[in-house]
């Protein structure tokens, strides 16, 4: 499960500037496990624990593109609803 | 082709998509948060601040969104890390402690700006004239 292509410490994404962008843009209940995650990250990564820091940055990055995916579906939603009927109403 | 630098085209896609698109197409979503419960996330107002600081109109993105005008350094240095991997640019060595004390001040905001008092916090356009994204349709 998950990636790990190599365990090089500096190559762990923590996904923090992706989580603090949805958080405001697309779903702020979604982008805050997003946000705790990334430093999560940073806390395994300061312990040296690779292997945990690997798995918050798997959890981080899910939780980014839920949010994301809620945002957008969010934003489908609504220009079918209010959209169209601006266009056809 | 790591999943950083897919999000980071991804954003920079959006920035160009809502610098070209007429400000009052009236398609631009509103925050979900507030359209389900009526009350102001911290995050509302942001696509409004984004169009206004698009337009160069800084003022007025503050009074939309101040927390997004906050955190654009950091998604700034995020992006550019994407890029450019150093060592000094990586977010992963912020200390876990200060991305809590980040986390609280957003979370603080988003309950600040629904009392009364704070009610200034709330998005507000400085002008009857400055309509950005979505503005003319928003549910009321």
């Amino acid at each position: 499960m998950g990636d790990t292509p190599n365990l090089n410490p500096q190559n762990i994404p923590n996904y923090l500037w992706q989580s603090i962008v949805v958080t405001v843009l697309c779903c702020l209940p979604l982008g805050i496990p997003a946000i705790i995650y990334a430093s999560k990250v940073n806390n395994a990564l300061m312990q040296g624990n690779q292997q945990a820091a690997w798995q918050a940055s798997n959890t981080a990055k899910m939780w980014c593109i839920i949010a994301l995916v809620a945002g957008l579906m969010g934003g489908f939603l609504y220009f079918m609803v209010f959209g169209l009927a601006l266009i056809f109403g | 082709m790591t999943p950083g630098r897919w999000m980071a085209g991804l954003l920079l896609a959006g920035l160009v998509l809502l610098a070209v698109l007429p400000p009052n197409v009236g398609c631009f979503p509103p925050c979900p948060v507030h359209t389900t419960t009526g009350l102001y996330c911290s995050g509302c107002g942001s696509l409004r601040a984004i169009r206004s600081l698009l337009s160069g109109d800084v003022l007025q993105a503050w009074h939309y969104n101040p927390i997004l005008l906050c955190c654009i350094p950091i998604i700034l240095v995020g992006v550019l890390s994407e890029v450019v991997h150093t060592k000094r640019l990586s977010l992963t060595r912020i200390r876990p402690f200060l991305l809590w004390v980040w986390l609280s001040v957003i979370l603080a905001f988003g309950v600040l700006r629904n009392i009364p008092a704070f009610d200034y916090l709330q998005p507000t356009a400085l002008s009857a004239k400055t309509i950005h994204a979505g503005a003319l349709t928003w549910p009321r």
